[in-house]
């Protein structure tokens, strides 16, 4: 299809005509600004054959200049239609009309809008204005502003028409059923299988039943085994009480102890005489022990008897010596004591001798030290006299020290500031011719050779000259001056302080006061050598205190008595040391022999006692008679003890014959075995009562016909499961193959499709592995390398650019099948970038090598190398109009 | 001279595993009752042919643990011949301490006439004539000769000497014996027996001259060789051979049949075979081989036939491959890649692992497109 012409009026904003004539094949590019009407025209095109003419409604305010109904909007279209030329008008609303003439045909009014639309493939609108879902193939081929990433829905609407038209290239996209065999086999799969792949409906049912059946059939089986178990059991223990009750071996047990219980009872009085008679002879024993103890005791104490009269004598004898040892000891002791009393007096003597030397000795050093403090403190009182006068001179020739200080410098000071001066000063040195004068100044008349330092201005006064000002520099020497001035007044000042005429008068008076200070000073420390650490007060007391003492040792001495002895001190007081030491010796031996005394006295009459007492208890009469009484019943005693012996020795005889422990234990044992048999058989009984009864009651349940039962149902259900499973597994296999046959069968059936795009694609996306994933006829999606994207997961740029390709390979489908193509791109690509947009170019250039393709752009800069076949301006056509 | 029944192996208590349908009919049910209704048969034949006692050599009961209800109706069912009973413990049911003889007698259930041979001995009948030598089993196995016992056992002068017992004939009987009780060929000679009674083996079958197996007296499983039978044994002296005469009691006929099937002739065949059964028929049918759909489908519609005809069909068509032929393919509009899945599924279902799954899942697609198709119209 080739638009050739194409004439709008009264249609939006073109109130007057605006038309189109010189489209060409291939590219045409309709540029201008915004606004220029660009888009307008896209929409009459489309109005023209989307519309039917007699379309009212919105669609008058929708596309009339004065949004009335009083306009007539007229669009015609000139083309060429599989090689025949075809010319379209269609007016609408009032006047409203559509002719469609193709080659010699014609069609009017409702048949044109009709033709149109078989023609080119779309649907016109029931009602109102044609919606998106009508317009077909021109609705996916011509792409209205901003629309072109927007791939899927007009591919949807298009679809059947597409399908149809494509049908000999693209064939039969799925078998005639075969979309419902699967959907069919789905649903059976679903019955037994969960979409994970688990077991559910009848086959998980059936599964869980056998789990059950499984159960019971085993629960039954241990039953049974149980069952058969216990009848064996059964047979055992009855076999057994057969036996048991053959021999009965109770009842022998049984006899046997009775009789070895009455043989033991024959026993019993024999043993009984023997047990008495054994008691009769301990009784025995104690007696005869009894006796014996005391008869011997009788004879010990004699014994004694003896032993003790001669130690009395012995003790006598010792008495008599004590007696004597006491009083030759009483004598000594006499003696000594007058011996001790002798030494004392002696002693006296010599000690009264001592003391009066040493008195005289102490008077004598008394006497001495009174002398010697004496003369200290003379002279110590004569220094005092000394420094107290010198002292009073001293003071009056003192001087204040620190001002003194202060005048040392000022002087000096003063000295320097002076020869300072003299060396700022202005030197004025005169060379005066004899008899020449100079008045100047403060120095007065200046003659002959002299040197001055001017240190003020200072006027010289020349007779017959004039006047010579000499000012020297100001300044330093000002200042200089002025602390000269200063200096001086401050000497001044300080020697009227001082009381003095000068320094020099001053240094001397200093100086002679510095030497009574220190005649001072040396006086004063031969003061305190002379002292010596003790004040004049002291002194004077310890003077005192000596005198007073001289005199209490004189009188001590006149008091003493003059003796004299021969023996010295020690001597005395030696001789006297050993007679106090003799006299308390013999004290002490006095007293010893007093106590032995008393022991062996005490000793004596005890023993005397004792062996008076003994004497007449052993020896006296009863005592005799007693001892004689008991020798006679110790000996019939033993006699009766022999005679009980022997009888005992014979009855142990007869019982060991008779054995009646052997008898005892024959009778325990024979009790515990009958015992035992008793218990064994009752125990037999009660298991063969308790097994009859399980079995009774078990018996009547039919085990082994439920095990049957239970045993069969498992069968049942197994086959039933394994009937499941292989159904389940059957769909399976049948779903798996079904589901990738259909996938690969698609696959072949949109090759033609994939084939014309993946082209476009390469261009755009050069050097990678594309593959394009289609759905029922539209792209879902892009594998690039190894990624594999969502058509939506794209940039918005690259959806444009996807989009405009797309519908360049639904073009050349269409083509291919003999449709006619048209494509219009309006504003299509406006998010693309350069690189990309050169890349486009060369696409557009490739499809409108095909077809014939609109493009309308506001940068039609960006399309000059695009080869466009026309470029037509639209702005420059509609202002015309 | 004497006239007796000879019978064995009743196994009453024995259940079968077919289980109710979804309309409630329950086969086993009916199998069970014919048991009983076959015990009362032979004692309806006792009393018709006027016969001196009737010996059943072992296994009456199916096993020890028969309900109550059971024993009493096992008793009940021998009212109807008033003479003599000789019932004898086999391997299923021998007189073990505790045991259905037990349970029977302290039930007190066990009539006069009714004499339950629990001891190797003599049982004597003087008033007819005979002595029942009777080897009962008192254990569940033995792999002792119990009969040889006979051989030395005496009876009063005069009594027709007639061996009881339950076991295997040595030497003669293969495949499919109960129990490993063995019982020695010639024991009627060497016991001087005018006649041996033997159960154990459920076909009849005769030993020698004076030594039957009676079978069992309904048939319980398929492979039994000419069950359902009682023998009617007549002996004239003892030294007269005993005349014996096959009667048959039993109501079910068992029947397994396999068939290889190759081709739609060949189902048609098979079809024709099956509807000669009738409903006292326990049928079991393995089907292997090859078919179309359309033989597939018609085969299905007449074993359903049959199995409303006959007392008990088990249809075993596991082996049996779907092997669709271009008519069936065009019927079902079978194209696109459809195809393709019917014809990678024909290819798998000769595989030995995969074969049966494939087979499965073509039958499921011819299933579904069957559906669709039914749908589709």
């Amino acid at each position: 299809m080739k638009l050739q012409r194409l004439k709008v009026s009264e249609f939006r904003k073109f109130t007057s005509p605006v038309e189109i004539q010189g489209f060409a094949e291939g590219l045409n590019l309709l540029y201008g600004p915004n606004e220029a009407g660009k888009s307008t025209l896209a929409q009459a095109l489309r109005t023209a054959f989307f519309e039917k003419h007699s379309t009212m409604g919105k669609f008058v305010q929708a596309i009339s200049p004065t949004g009335q109904d009083d306009a007539a909007p007229v669009i015609e279209v000139d083309f060429l239609l599989g090689g025949k030329a075809a010319k379209l008008h269609k007016r609408f609303f009032k006047k409203r009309r559509a002719n469609l003439s193709i080659g010699t045909q014609n069609w009017e009014g409702a048949e044109a809008d009709e033709h149109l639309a078989r023609l080119l493939g779309f649907k016109l609108a029931g009602s109102g204005t044609s919606g998106e879902d009508d317009r077909g193939i021109p609705g996916l081929l011509w792409i209205e502003q901003g629309r072109s990433p927007e791939l899927a829905e007009p591919v949807g609407h298009a679809r059947a028409t597409l399908q149809e038209r494509l049908k000999d290239i693209i064939g039969e996209v799925t078998s005639t059923n075969g979309r419902q065999v699967i959907e069919a086999v789905q649903q059976e799969l679903g019955r037994l299988r969960t979409a994970t792949g688990r077991d559910t409906g009848e086959l998980r049912e059936t599964a869980n039943l056998l789990d059950t059946a499984r159960a019971e059939r085993d629960a039954l089986k241990d039953k049974l085994t149980e069952y058969r178990d216990k009848v064996d059991a059964l047979g055992v223990a009855l076999e057994k009480h057969r036996q048991l009750h053959r021999h009965q071996p109770w009842v022998e047990l049984d006899r046997k102890r009775t009789e070895a219980q009455g043989r033991l009872q024959a026993v019993q009085p024999k043993q009984n005489e023997l047990t008495a008679k054994q008691r009769e002879l301990e009784v025995l024993a104690q007696q005869i022990a009894d006796l014996t103890k005391d008869h011997d005791q009788y004879q010990r104490d004699t014994k004694a008897l003896t032993g003790q009269r001669a130690k009395l004598e012995d003790l006598a004898m010792k008495l008599a010596d004590a007696r004597q040892a006491l009083q030759s000891a009483e004598s000594d002791q006499s003696k000594a004591a007058a011996q001790r009393d002798a030494a004392k007096l002696v002693l006296n003597n010599a000690q009264r001798q001592a003391q009066r030397q040493q008195l005289v000795t102490d008077i004598e050093r008394v006497k001495s030290d009174l002398a010697r403090v004496k003369r200290v403190v003379e002279t110590a009182t004569a220094l005092q006299g000394e420094i107290h006068r010198t002292r009073k001179d001293a003071a009056t020739l003192q001087l204040n020290a620190r001002e003194l200080e202060k005048l040392r410098n000022v002087e000096s000071d003063l000295r320097d500031v002076q020869i300072r001066l003299e060396a700022v000063a202005t030197r004025v040195d005169f060379r005066l011719v004899d008899g020449a004068q100079v008045l100047a100044g403060t120095w007065g008349n200046v003659q002959r050779q002299t040197s001055y330092h001017a240190t003020e201005p200072v006027t010289l006064q020349i007779p017959g000259v004039g006047e010579i000002d000499i000012v020297p520099g100001a300044g330093t020497v000002q200042e200089l001056a002025t602390e000269r001035d200063r200096l001086s007044t401050e000497r001044g000042a300080l020697l009227t302080s001082l009381g003095m005429a000068d320094l020099a008068a001053a240094e001397a008076r200093y100086e002679r006061w510095q030497k009574l200070d220190e005649l001072i000073t040396r006086k004063e420390g031969e003061l305190q050598i002379h002292l010596d650490g003790q004040g004049l007060d002291e002194l004077q007391g310890e003077l005192n205190e000596l005198t007073g003492r001289e005199t209490g040792l004189n009188q001590q001495l006149t008091a003493l008595p003059a003796e004299n002895s021969s023996v010295t001190l020690e001597d005395a007081d030696q001789a006297y040391q050993q007679a106090l030491q003799d006299h308390q010796a013999a004290v002490e031996t006095r007293h010893a022999a007093n106590t032995g005394l008393i022991e062996v006295r005490t000793e004596h009459d005890a023993l005397s006692n004792s062996v008076t007492t003994e004497s007449q208890r052993l020896e006296g009469t009863e005592g005799k008679e007693q001892f004689e009484a008991l020798k006679v019943k110790l000996a019939e005693v033993k006699d009766q003890q022999t005679r009980g012996n022997d009888s005992i020795a014979t009855l142990q005889t007869e019982l060991r014959e008779l054995n009646p422990e052997g008898l005892q234990l024959d009778v325990t044992r024979y009790e515990t075995s009958h015992r035992q048999a008793i218990v064994e058989r009752d125990a037999l009984d009660t298991t063969i009562r308790e097994l009859n009864a399980f079995l009774k009651a078990q018996g009547a349940e039919g085990l082994e016909e439920q095990l049957d039962q239970a045993a069969a149902r498992v069968d049942r259900l197994e086959k039933r499961l394994a009937l499941y499973q292989q159904r389940a597994n059957g769909l399976q296999l049948l779903a798996d193959k079904l589901a990738a046959h259909q996938t690969a069968a698609k696959e072949r059936l949109y090759a033609p499709l994939r084939a014309k795009l993946e082209p476009y694609l390469k261009i755009v996306f050069p050097g990678e592995t594309l593959h394009v994933g289609i759905d029922d006829l539209a792209p879902i999606d892009l594998q690039r390398g190894e990624q594999r994207l969502g058509l939506g997961e794209f940039s918005h740029g690259t959806r444009e650019q996807l989009g405009v390709l797309a519908r360049f390979a639904y073009a050349d489908l269409l083509k291919d099948a003999g449709q006619p193509t048209l494509l219009v791109l309006d504003d299509a690509l406006v998010h693309t970038d350069a690189e990309r947009l050169d890349k486009m170019k060369r696409a557009v250039h490739l499809a409108a090598q095909r077809h014939q393709v609109l493009l309308f752009t506001c940068h039609p800069d960006s399309w000059r190398d695009a080869g466009a076949d026309q470029r037509i301006d639209v702005a420059a056509l509609c202002s015309s109009a | 001279m004497a006239r007796l029944l000879h019978t064995a192996d009743w196994q009453i208590g024995r259940t079968f595993k077919y289980g109710q349908d979804e309309d409630g009919h329950d086969p086993s049910s009916a199998m069970v009752q014919a048991r009983f209704e076959v015990v009362a048969g032979i004692a309806g034949l006792a009393t018709e042919r006027s016969v001196d006692a009737v010996l059943v050599a072992g296994d009456i009961f199916d096993r020890q643990g028969v309900k109550d209800t059971t024993l009493r109706r096992l008793f009940n069912a021998l009212d109807r011949f008033k003479g003599r009973w000789v019932l004898m413990p086999g391997n299923h049911d021998a007189a073990l301490a505790a045991s259905v003889w037990t349970r029977a007698q302290q039930l007190g259930i066990v009539p006069d006439n009714v004499t339950l041979a629990l001891e190797p001995k003599a049982y004597e009948f003087s008033e007819l004539g005979i002595a029942v030598l009777a080897a009962p089993l008192t254990q569940r196995q033995t792999h002792v000769d119990l009969s040889a016992a006979f051989d030395n056992l005496p009876s009063s002068p005069g009594l027709l000497r007639i061996g009881l017992a339950h076991g295997s004939v040595e030497g003669i009987l293969q495949e499919g014996i109960d129990s490993p009780n063995p019982i020695a060929q010639d024991r009627a000679a060497r016991a001087n027996l005018a006649y041996l009674a033997l159960g154990d083996w459920h076909g009849t079958k005769q030993i020698n001259d004076r030594t039957w197996y009676s079978g069992t007296p309904e048939q319980d499983r398929y492979k039994d060789n000419d069950s359902g039978n009682v023998l009617l044994v007549e002996i004239d002296t003892p030294q007269s051979l005993p005349r014996v005469t096959v009667q048959r009691v039993g109501r079910f006929h068992w029947h397994d049949v396999a068939h290889e099937l190759n081709g739609t002739a060949d189902a048609d065949r098979l079809i024709e075979s099956l509807s000669t059964f009738d409903h006292n028929t326990v049928l079991y049918l393995k089907a292997s081989g090859m078919t179309d759909l359309s033989t597939a489908t018609r085969l299905e519609e007449a074993l359903d036939a049959i199995r409303a005809r006959v007392h008990v069909l088990e249809a075993d068509l596991a082996g049996l491959r779907l092997e669709p032929s271009a008519a069936d393919l065009e019927g079902m509009q079978v194209d696109g890649f459809l195809q393709e899945v019917v014809g990678e599924l024909r290819e798998l279902s000769e595989d030995p692992e995969q074969g049966a799954v494939a087979n499965e899942a073509l039958k499921q697609l011819f299933d579904a497109l069957r559906r669709t198709a039914g749908a589709a119209a």
